[in-house]
């Protein structure tokens, strides 16, 4: 399986906002998937049933490339912790609708492929300062509802997985 | 638009916070401060989603005051937030209280931080400023799943905000 991570900062999202593979709605004249989802949750208070949503603000507002290269030149974990999750609610809250709030977001197909992206940040910034740097005190915090804990996991090439740091092309 | 997004349209413009002012004297540390950082802590995230832009010493900063350090604009601040309750009577209190030994992930409701660096900001804008007040303008996301959240006017919530130099 693969999740392809939505890159923000590239010059296509700050031109045309969402890629197309999420923004068109029908592919050939066939509805497509990842442009909606359905929210049913009967036993929520009231009920949801409905579809998801995107309501997103101007393609300039969102994060610049610049602003990616001070996040992972930050050393302190707390800092670069802070200031990923700040980056993180900006997409959610420049994308609206669904996206928008906890409660709903992760129905949207774009959901994954932007938690993709900050999970791609995260393993750049390890490569850089150290994959336990500043976590020595949440490392056997338990991941419920998952039997793990967060030294488990804190290595995504030990979870089977990893990201390219780099593209060069060259015309042949 | 969508009939949401007309509900969301119809919502009354939310309150800008000013905070008092906050004293720092900056003038014995000039030249001293290799970082400072604004820090706001116990932000409420029960309700709506917002981008809180920050100004410092604009008193008057709205939803249309342009974003730059003329206008005392040091960044913003991104609230992802839960949109209200949507379980029975109790589901979203917080449990502050974690047992010795409980390593379980806290509360997923508790109040959160956020920071912004404003060294460069704070050595411009600061010259013989000894008393600084921090507004936060609040812009809410677009087209939200409105139903469950009461409180849009008052979205923005906080218990303290902080000036920290380093020297």
């Amino acid at each position: 399986m693969n999740l392809p991570w939505w890159n923000w900062t590239s010059e296509a999202s700050i031109k045309g906002g969402i890629p197309k593979a999420f923004s068109d709605e029908f592919v050939n004249g066939t509805p497509n998937p990842l442009y909606k989802a359905h929210i049913l949750v009967p036993t929520s208070n009231p009920p949801f049933d409905e579809d998801t949503r995107r309501d997103p603000q101007d393609p300039s507002d969102l994060p610049t490339p610049q602003m990616i290269d001070e996040l992972l030149e930050l050393n302190d974990f707390d800092d670069f912790d802070i200031i990923l999750e700040n980056i993180h609610d900006q997409i959610h809250g420049w994308v609206g609708g669904s996206m928008g709030l906890v409660s709903t977001a992760a129905y949207d197909p774009l959901f994954w492929s932007h938690h993709c992206m900050v999970d791609r940040l995260w393993y750049l910034w390890q490569l850089r300062h150290g994959f336990t740097n500043g976590m020595q005190d949440m490392l056997d915090e338990v991941l419920e509802p998952f039997p793990l804990k967060v030294r488990d996991v804190i290595d995504i090439r030990n979870l089977g997985y990893e990201y390219a740091v780099a593209q060069i092309s060259v015309s042949v | 638009m969508s009939k949401e997004g007309k509900k969301t349209s119809k919502l009354k413009t939310p309150k800008i916070y000013v905070s008092k002012p906050i004293k720092i004297n900056l003038t014995s540390l000039k030249n001293k401060i290799y970082r400072a950082d604004l820090e706001i802590d116990g932000i409420d995230h029960s309700g709506a989603s917002y981008e809180g832009r920050v100004f410092l010493n604009n008193p008057e900063a709205n939803q249309d005051t342009p974003r730059n350090l003329k206008n005392g604009y040091v960044g913003s601040i991104y609230v992802f937030a839960h949109g209200g309750c949507y379980g029975d009577s109790g589901h979203c209190e917080i449990r502050k209280e974690r047992r010795l030994y409980d390593y379980r992930s806290s509360n997923p409701l508790l109040p959160i931080k956020k920071r912004l660096i404003i060294t460069i900001a704070l050595s411009k804008m600061t010259k013989g400023t000894k008393d600084i007040r921090v507004t936060i303008v609040p812009i809410l996301s677009r087209n939200l799943p409105t139903r469950n959240i009461s409180d849009f006017e008052d979205v923005v919530k906080i218990d303290t905000i902080k000036i920290l130099t380093y020297a």
